[in-house]
């Protein structure tokens, strides 16, 4: 047992165990994170207290719950890198800095856009922010951590220690900080008062947790792909499954997970079309009852930044790959053309 | 083959009681090399003293800015005097803990103390007990003065006082984390506090705490405890993770 989990420490193991997993991803990404949102927007019940700019909720509080839960994986990979001296789980780690950033970030900005409307101000200094600001400060050292270093190796050990360091931390800083702020502020805000959802609102907001779970998931392994082809451009398997890939031919995700997605979603539309739409016409969506520009501004900000880190990160396995292509036929170039010195040599020496 | 794999372990065995040997011996050598070593730093430091100086003098005009920036009023400066001192002390001393190990790394005593059979974490340990002395003494000794500055009311400096020598030590060495993590990088001065700043946080807050609620005569003893809590558990765990740093900084 242990045996097997180890090889996955072998970086072409590693690989291919992000070739396995990637369609349980996508899948869920294809299927939660559109059937959340478009629930969460349409089809579930209109807020009695805050009407329709809660629907901000729909992806401020999956962003908020997980940029969370990508901080401990991401330390967690940095303890398996550091104490089983684990390479792959290093890129797992620097794979999952930047997007626990951005999902923080939305998080906040998410927040900050919804309490406008609610509280009356962007900013205020409640303990839950607050916090979710640290978050944000420690997710930003770690990257700055590793992008300082020129040995990548060595960037990935120290920054692999700052996470660990700010995990202990986490805890210690957001009882502190829900400490100070009952000292500094009575009370006066309860954020969403939490009198225990109603399901027909609970339901989509669990299906968009889960879509962000699968985008994180995907985002994490696309990158984690990247950084492991990167550092070992120089050796021989990272090619040899470049050309299988591109040999085989095969669509990247196979058809029958396509039609997996399809027809989950469809259940799920099912479900949510029984809900019926929420709003009488198309004008009043766009409005969502005079909070409109709250609502679609985190909406669109918050997907702009998913879409962003997703084409980035795609993009960024092109130039990898390019990369690793040029770097092979310069070092078959080279060899060629000592082979050919090494002969006219021979030849020479043959003749004289 | 069966005599090979005996006469191995016989070989091993050997060297293990022979290591075993040594190290019982190496006992009063290691007190002996980190007494040199806690030496070493304070020679090194009454050297340098006018570097020394520069983050306490960062110190006090960081703390005259405020009252220039807030105006002279007694009432608010008393209000806001623990919260300056604090963040003052916190960015003064991140400024000065460059010094811990940048020298050594430079000159090459670092890899040496790596190599050396005394543990690293309490070479580590004592280096920074001794950088905790050195720079954090001057800035006890340079607190009446403050205390002056922001019209703070004797039992709020005692409170500092007793804040100050339990918070600082955990300020050392959670730094010395970050600075035997960037030791090997060019340039790392800002690195350093952002990597570090938020860490600092609980530590701030707890402190600050104490030092109002000793404004408004409240018992304190319970912050103090927290502090001190942390204090005791940074000590037990840093210097290891410094040490570990140090390792792979020199790679």
């Amino acid at each position: 047992m242990w045996k097997w989990i180890n090889s996955f420490a072998q970086p072409e193991k590693a690989y291919g165990a992000c070739n396995f997993f990637m369609p349980f991803f996508v899948v869920v990404l294809l299927v939660c994170l559109p059937l959340g949102t478009v629930w969460g927007l349409v089809f579930a019940p209109t807020d009695y207290q805050q009407f329709d700019v809660y629907r901000i909720i729909y992806i401020h509080v999956p962003s908020s719950s997980l940029s969370l839960t990508a901080y401990m994986a991401m330390a967690t990979a940095a303890f398996v890198g550091v104490v089983w001296q684990w390479r792959s789980a290093f890129t797992t780690m620097l794979a999952l800095a930047p997007i626990g950033a951005v999902v923080c970030f939305i998080s906040l900005f998410t927040g900050a856009v919804w309490g406008k409307p609610t509280w009356g101000t962007y900013w205020i200094w409640d303990a839950r922010l607050t916090s979710q600001l640290i978050l944000l400060f420690l997710y930003l050292g770690v990257i700055a951590l590793y992008v300082s270093f020129d040995d990548k190796q060595q960037g990935a050990k120290a920054s692999a220690i700052m996470a660990m360091v700010g995990i202990i931390n986490i805890p210690i800083i957001k009882y502190s900080v829900e400490w100070w702020n009952t000292l500094h502020q009575p009370a006066t805000i309860s954020k969403l008062a939490k009198p225990s959802m109603p399901a027909d609102m609970a339901i989509p907001l669990v299906i968009a947790m889960i879509g962000m779970a699968g985008y994180i998931g995907t985002v994490t392994l696309i990158r984690m792909k990247n950084e492991l082809i990167k550092r070992d451009a120089h050796r021989p398997w990272v090619l040899q499954v470049l050309d299988a890939e591109q040999a085989s031919g095969k669509p990247f995700i196979r058809p029958v997970w396509w039609a997996v997605a399809a027809v989950l979603f469809t259940i799920g539309a099912f479900f949510m079309v029984q809900q019926g739409v929420k709003f009488d016409s198309l004008a009043a969506f766009i409005d969502m009852g005079g909070r409109g520009f709250f609502v679609w501004l985190s909406f669109v900000v918050s997907f702009v930044a998913l879409f962003i880190l997703l084409v980035l990160s795609v993009l960024d396995r092109k130039t990898i790959i390019s990369e690793t292509r040029k770097q092979k036929t310069r070092v078959e170039r080279i060899m060629r053309a000592r082979a050919a010195k090494a002969a006219k040599k021979e030849a020479v020496a043959n003749s004289s | 083959m069966a005599l090979d794999s005996s006469s191995n372990s016989h070989l091993t065995a050997k060297i293990k009681t022979a290591d075993m040997q040594s190290r019982a011996a190496a006992n009063p050598s290691v007190l002996a090399a980190l007494k040199a070593v806690a030496k070493r730093d304070f020679a090194l430091a009454y050297r340098q003293r006018a570097e020394l100086m520069q983050p306490l003098m960062f110190f006090i005009m960081v703390i005259t800015l405020f009252p220039l920036a807030m105006g002279p009023n007694p009432q608010t400066l008393q209000l806001v005097s623990g919260a300056v001192v604090w963040v003052a002390a916190i960015l003064s001393l991140l400024m000065g803990l460059d010094r811990l190990f940048r020298d050594d790394y430079a000159n090459g005593s670092l890899e040496q103390m790596i190599m050396s059979p005394t543990p690293l974490y309490m070479v580590v340990l004592v280096k920074v007990i001794t950088h905790w002395l050195v720079n954090i003494v001057p800035l006890l000794l340079i607190s009446p003065l403050l205390a002056l500055f922001l019209n703070m009311t004797n039992t709020m400096y005692l409170t500092l006082i007793f804040t100050l020598l339990l918070g600082t030590p955990i300020i050392s060495l959670v730094g010395a984390i970050g600075v035997a993590l960037t030791v090997g990088l060019q340039r790392s001065g800002v690195l350093v506090a952002l990597l570090l700043i938020p860490l600092f946080i609980p530590l701030l807050i707890f402190a600050t705490s104490a030092i109002e609620y000793a404004s408004m005569n409240l018992p304190i003893g319970a912050l103090l405890g927290i502090i001190g809590a942390m204090l005791l558990f940074t000590l037990a765990t840093a210097p290891a993770v410094i040490a570990y740093s140090l390792k792979v900084s020199q790679n």
